[in-house]
């Protein structure tokens, strides 16, 4: 599979509470400039923990764009930088990005290094709050190892209500799942059948190429270019 | 797992602060008896890991439960549902917090029964639940929250002339020690709740803070009224303060506390909520830790920190005022670090922002806020003598002014910090300590003295939040005007 190469890569960075600064300024050290950075919560699936109910770490998840060759080596250092070979410390991916508007960093794209074959894919199903649950369930079920839950909200102009003076919108959860390619179609037809996704205000499922990830515990570690 | 530890690690450099204070007062003021010493370890300990999982089984159970009520009462979208809830949970909630009741027995006590416990905790009770369906009513109709407590200060001020000069204080102490540790992450749970669902992220952004700020406005206003009726102002009644805090006592009262919010859970989930059995065991989990955690915590609040608090005190009756005010203000500045509302605060701002305000600056602006308010405190009892009212009109008229300078969100953050700071940790030990001073060694108090400590925490900090939002405000602009410049 090829993936369209214009030498920008977006860098997702998923850590701990806190650690969303160490990334930034790893990055930054690696002329990785800006960085945007907003909350979820990790999944664990160890047995006390979860028993305890003490099983839903913060997690800040942090986007950076870039191109491709400063991507590659900022990765690397963040990796090293934060511990990511051990459990719990967080996972960074990069995934081919069409271009960059608004960025100093946009006229530096890197040399057009051939295509980046891709073996791993981004899973992302938003749902109505609450339902993320479901989700995982489904996920887990059908070979998913981790996922990363987003709090947000709004969706199309015809579901804005009102209570009383208060404009409000219907509350969302997106599920962020990284799986290999030969798992994408198992996980996502499992959600979309338990979730009933192909009906109208169900929610949406999107998959993107990832170009490299490190610090999974799957199987496949670090995929090589 | 790290994120366990994390906590942990987190609540222990809190607690080391208060622990390091301590102990340099042992070695270069003066030293404790071992026993004492001792029991501010243990305490200290007790403390540290209580802080620790309370704040767990508050992150798993009180503040998803606060907010799916928030969110339940408001989709109700009729107006009497959500008035209703909103004074029944402030009422329920209120009557239940250990901490006000502990106030209102000393108000019986040092009033010499004129002014009833039962029907202090009553109106107190009563104004919340008045007050939190207010705030909630303010939310839904976009109310601005300036026009609020503009609205509740006008009415404060006005009841303040009518009510003897020593007794402001007892209104303020009282209304500081209502929001306690159990109400507070609840009631900032329900406003979280609300606000998450609005369509404008801003609106959301400031609609999550307020509603402590306006409870405690309430209470104010409630005991105010009541003491429109007590004219005694004058009072200098001598009683004995009591120490005794029992394992079991203490026990019940976090029992007692937690109890409302237990049954609403439950009958919440069985009558609308009806979550999923996995989610619903979490809930039950959540408050099995809450309660283990506000047990240790209270227990070593009471058992460790309250003497040694309030021999710092005796100890520096003595001493130089210089001496007095450094160590009144490293006290406040450090003890609020171990306050638990606070980092329920200060939490539900980093997550609300997203990061922009930054956990560690609000942390800083309250602890400096109370460091000042024990030094103006200090300033009041030691240095000159002059009614609690000079302190709190100029206070909160600069409160209500700064309100129209600093950001919108940071109006309800500051209001809500008043509250937040005079929990349990002021209710105990910097009162401890300021009745130490204020008493010597006979364990001997006067009206006078007795209270006005919880009223200038409760202040101070709303000013220094709310400057702090004034210098993001000029940071703000300078950043983005260097950016168009460049």
């Amino acid at each position: 599979m090829k993936t369209n190469d214009t030498g920008l890569a977006l860098v997702v960075a998923i850590v701990p509470e806190g650690s969303a600064k160490k990334v930034i300024r790893t990055a930054r050290e690696n002329n990785l400039s800006g960085a945007t950075v907003f909350f979820g919560r990790g999944t664990c699936q160890k047995g006390i923990l979860t028993f305890l109910c003490l099983d839903n770490p913060k997690r800040e998840i942090v986007l950076m764009a870039g191109g491709a060759k400063e991507s590659q080596l900022a990765m690397q250092a963040i990796y090293s930088k934060l511990k990511m070979a051990k459990s719990g410390q967080g996972i960074i991916y990069s995934c081919p990005l069409g271009d960059i508007i608004g960025s100093s960093t946009a006229g530096t794209k890197s040399q057009n290094e051939g295509s980046v074959p891709s073996v791993m894919k981004a899973i992302y199903t938003i749902v109505d709050r609450g339902k993320a649950d479901l989700v995982l369930d489904s996920a887990f079920s059908a070979g998913a190892t981790g996922a990363t839950i987003i709090n947000a909200r709004g969706s199309g102009i015809h579901e804005t209500e009102k209570i009383f003076q208060m404009p409000i919108e219907p509350e969302k959860e997106i599920v962020l799942i990284l799986a290999d390619n030969d798992l994408v179609d198992k996980i996502t037809d499992k959600i979309r059948k338990d979730l009933e996704i192909d009906l109208a205000g169900k929610g949406i499922i999107f998959v993107h190429d990832v170009a490299k990830a490190y610090g999974l515990r799957s199987d496949v570690k670090n995929i090589k270019a | 797992m790290y994120e366990l530890i994390k906590k942990f690690r987190d609540v222990f450099l809190a607690v080391l602060p208060v622990v390091a204070v301590v102990l340099v007062s042992h070695f270069f003021l003066s030293p404790f008896a071992p026993a004492t010493l001792g029991h501010f370890f243990i305490g200290a300990l007790y403390v540290w890991l209580g802080l620790s999982v309370f704040l767990i089984g508050i992150e798993i159970a009180i503040t998803p439960l606060g907010e799916m009520v928030g969110k339940k009462i408001a989709r109700s979208k009729k107006l009497w549902i959500i008035l209703g809830s909103g004074f029944l949970l402030g009422f329920l909630i209120t009557i239940a917090e250990p901490d006000l009741l502990v106030v209102s027995s000393l108000v019986d006590l040092l009033t010499g029964g004129d002014i009833n416990m039962l029907s202090l905790v009553g109106i107190v009770a009563l104004f919340i639940g008045i007050f939190i369906a207010i705030g909630l009513f303010r939310i839904l109709f976009a109310i601005p929250l300036y026009q609020i407590f503009l609205g509740c200060y006008a009415i404060i001020f006005l009841l303040m002339l009518f009510v003897g000069d020593s007794l402001h204080a007892i209104a303020f102490d009282v209304s500081g020690a209502t929001t306690g540790a159990m109400t507070v992450p609840f009631v900032l749970a329900i406003a979280l709740g609300i606000a998450s669902m609005e369509k404008s992220g801003k609106g959301a952004e400031k609609d999550s803070f307020g509603l402590i700020g306006i409870a405690s406005a309430g209470a104010v206003i409630s005991v105010l009224l009541l003491l429109l009726f007590y004219r005694n102002g004058s009072h200098t009644t001598i009683v004995n303060v009591n120490t005794d805090h029992e394992f079991l006592t203490i026990a019940l009262q976090a029992f007692v506390g937690l109890l409302p919010l237990f049954i609403l859970g439950v009958a919440g989930n069985l009558l609308f909520f009806k979550l999923r059995y996995r989610n619903f065991r979490r809930i039950l989990f959540g408050f099995f830790y809450t309660y283990v955690g506000l047990l240790l915590f209270l227990y070593g609040v009471y058992s460790g920190f309250l003497d040694v608090g309030r021999l710092i005190g005796t100890e520096l009756e003595t001493k130089a005022i210089p001496v007095i005010l450094l160590v009144g203000f490293c006290l406040g500045f450090f003890a609020i670090l171990a306050e638990p509302a606070v980092y329920i605060l200060t939490g539900q701002i980093n997550h609300v922002t997203s990061g922009f305000v930054s956990k560690r600056l609000v942390l800083l602006s309250l602890a400096l806020g109370v460091g000042i308010a024990l030094v103006l405190n200090l300033i009041r009892t030691r240095v000159v003598d002059f009614p609690i009212f000079y302190l709190l009109l100029p206070g909160y008229l600069l409160a209500l002014g700064l309100m129209f300078v600093a950001p919108k969100l940071f109006v309800g953050m500051a209001f809500d910090a008043g509250g937040v700071a005079s929990g349990p940790i002021a209710a105990t030990f910097i009162l401890a300590f300021s009745q130490g001073i204020a008493l010597g060694n006979d364990n001997l108090i006067r009206l006078d003295d007795a209270f006005g400590m919880i009223a200038t925490v409760a202040l101070v900090p709303v000013l220094m939040v709310e400057i702090l939002g004034v210098i993001y405000k000029i940071k703000v602009r300078k950043a983005v005007q260097a950016h168009e410049n460049q």
